[in-house]
């Protein structure tokens, strides 16, 4: 029950289509009921009715929009996730300057391509070959670190610098949580979905039963809803759509790194 | 990124007066469709009052309350950013003492131009420039530190200083990362104005309906919407508006600093 491998495949405007398709079924289905119901129940039901919409709206309301924070959090997540590792890789980079050559050239040259191996997968969207090769230049720069500690000048640089590796090595794995693993899950999005399409349900029965024609607002309910539920998915993929988070931080840093007098 | 662009070319009242156009032109249109729908229908009425009107408008209203919780958390980001990086300058700039002559000297002139140009781009605007100079000041900063270390008496003094170098400058992406991209994204602006429009206009639309027109409540609803909007907007900021980040910990370094060359 992958159910946000699935949304991931979608275009986004696919999902506003199906949110407002069921959206609009459910209120038409609704209608329907409660036509069928109207002749034969008395006003006095239809006020109990009422009040029943209004606290399955209520809920409603409530759960896509604390869904809604929940996805901001994400990508706020990943957004720091990303600055930190950007930062913790920049002060491994000038740790290094520290470390006596030949280890320092080469620990540099490895930091560069970690930081390269970053941006391409950015951009080309393959994770699975960026994360394994990163993976494997932390062990090539953990072996220079050890190398390099017994011999540098003062233990207390060889030992700071193995520190800041550390936290690179961390931030690696952490981000991959954060932008992996903190999704809305599948069953969040089924109970969404779900109750969105009975309170419209419930909307519709209730104006079935007033025997009334449908009622012009319900487009503007339904795509209001549709639309909230659409941004919710842009925000829950980070890597894709209209929201996604930029790479300034490791940009910058790439430049930095380029530059000529390092 | 244009929309950014755009909404920070404009003054801030002049965004007031649009938000509060569109949510009130919404309204009036709302209000015609009603009219017009009023002549053919009465139940629908009782429809639009049990609860789709409320329904919308408790979901444009979370919606900005959480738009505005983001936005307060970018804004009190902002403002540790500034504090941190003040603490980290101050602790260098003690640390200096533990480095040899002429070093000592130079780096904190050099930390002394860092806050001059932190605090002088506040004042002229000109973050660009800014940004440039401060990368510049890092690099002499850092080179200073490296070659101190190899001179020093002691090279875990010398990684006393180098430690809270490498956290200024780790707090300077922080900075302007933060400063620069931790905004709201385009495409939440562009689903709130919706979603204020929509309801607003399924207002109109419900009082047109019932012919009861209340200018004074609509209005008040309308303008408590657009205050909120002209507040998330002041706060998403990051320069300017009603809410400045107050450069009180950086100015009260500088005279500290300034007070200790007399």
């Amino acid at each position: 029950m992958r159910l946000y491998g699935l949304l991931d495949s979608v275009p986004f405007i696919a999902i506003f289509a199906i949110s407002l398709v069921i959206a609009w079924l459910s209120f038409e289905g609704g209608f329907r009921i409660g036509l069928r119901r109207s002749q034969r129940q008395d006003h006095e039901q239809e006020v109990v009715v009422r009040s029943e919409v209004g606290a399955i709206l209520g809920l409603v309301t409530f759960i896509l929009a604390l869904t809604f924070w929940i996805a901001t959090f994400h990508f706020d997540s990943v957004r720091q996730a990303k600055l930190n590792e950007a930062n913790a890789i920049r002060t491994a980079f000038l740790r290094a300057d520290l470390l006596p050559e030949p280890h320092r050239a080469e620990i540099q040259d490895l930091l560069r391509e970690y930081v390269n191996i970053r941006l391409d997968a950015a951009r080309s969207g393959n994770l699975e070959y960026a994360i394994s090769r990163s993976e494997e230049l932390q062990r090539s720069l953990w072996s220079q670190a050890v190398a390099a500690s017994s011999k540098v000048s003062s233990p207390i640089f060889g030992g700071y610098f193995i520190q800041s590796l550390n936290e690179v090595i961390a931030l690696h794995s952490r981000r991959l949580t954060v932008g992996l693993e903190f999704r809305i899950p599948s069953g969040i999005w089924i109970v969404l979905f779900m109750i969105m399409s009975l309170a419209i349900l419930a909307i519709g029965c209730h104006a079935g039963l007033t025997g009334a024609r449908r009622p012009l607002v319900v487009i503007a309910f339904v795509v209001t809803f549709s639309m909230v539920m659409t941004l919710i998915a842009d925000l829950d993929s980070p890597r894709r759509g209209a929201l996604r988070v930029s790479h300034k931080a490791m940009v910058d840093l790439q430049n930095m790194m380029n530059a000529p007098n390092h | 990124m244009q929309l950014h662009g755009l909404l920070d070319a404009l003054p801030l009242w002049a965004l007031f007066v649009a938000t509060f156009a569109i949510a009130w032109l919404s309204f009036e249109g709302g209000f015609l469709i009603g009219k017009r729908r009023s002549r053919k229908s009465e139940r629908e009425r009782e429809v639009v009052g049990g609860g789709l009107v409320e329904g919308m408008m408790g979901l444009a209203a979370f919606m900005l309350a959480f738009t505005f919780g983001a936005a307060a958390t970018h804004f009190d980001a902002r403002r540790q950013a500034v504090l941190d990086e003040a603490k980290a300058i101050r602790t260098a700039y003690m640390r200096a003492d533990l480095l040899p002559e002429p070093y000592r000297a130079e780096i904190r002139n050099l930390l002394r131009e860092y806050v001059d140009v932190r605090l002088e781009s506040v004042r002229s605007g000109k973050i660009e420039e800014a940004i440039a100079r401060s990368e510049e000041l890092q690099n002499r900063l850092w080179l200073q530190a490296t070659t101190s270390s190899e001179k020093a008496s002691n090279p875990a003094f010398a990684e006393q200083f180098i430690q809270p170098l490498n956290e200024i400058i780790a707090l300077h992406t922080r900075h302007v990362i933060v400063g620069l991209e931790f905004r709201i994204p385009n495409i939440i602006w562009i689903v709130l104005y919706v979603i204020t429009a929509l309801a607003s206009a399924s207002i109109g639309y419900h009082s047109g309906l019932t012919g009861s027109r209340r200018p004074l409540v609509a209005m008040a609803v309308i303008l408590a919407f657009s205050t909120v909007i002209f507040l998330i907007e002041d706060l998403d900021r990051p320069k300017g508006g009603f809410l400045k980040i107050s450069n009180r910990a950086l100015a009260d370094l500088q005279m500290k600093m300034n007070a200790q060359i007399r």
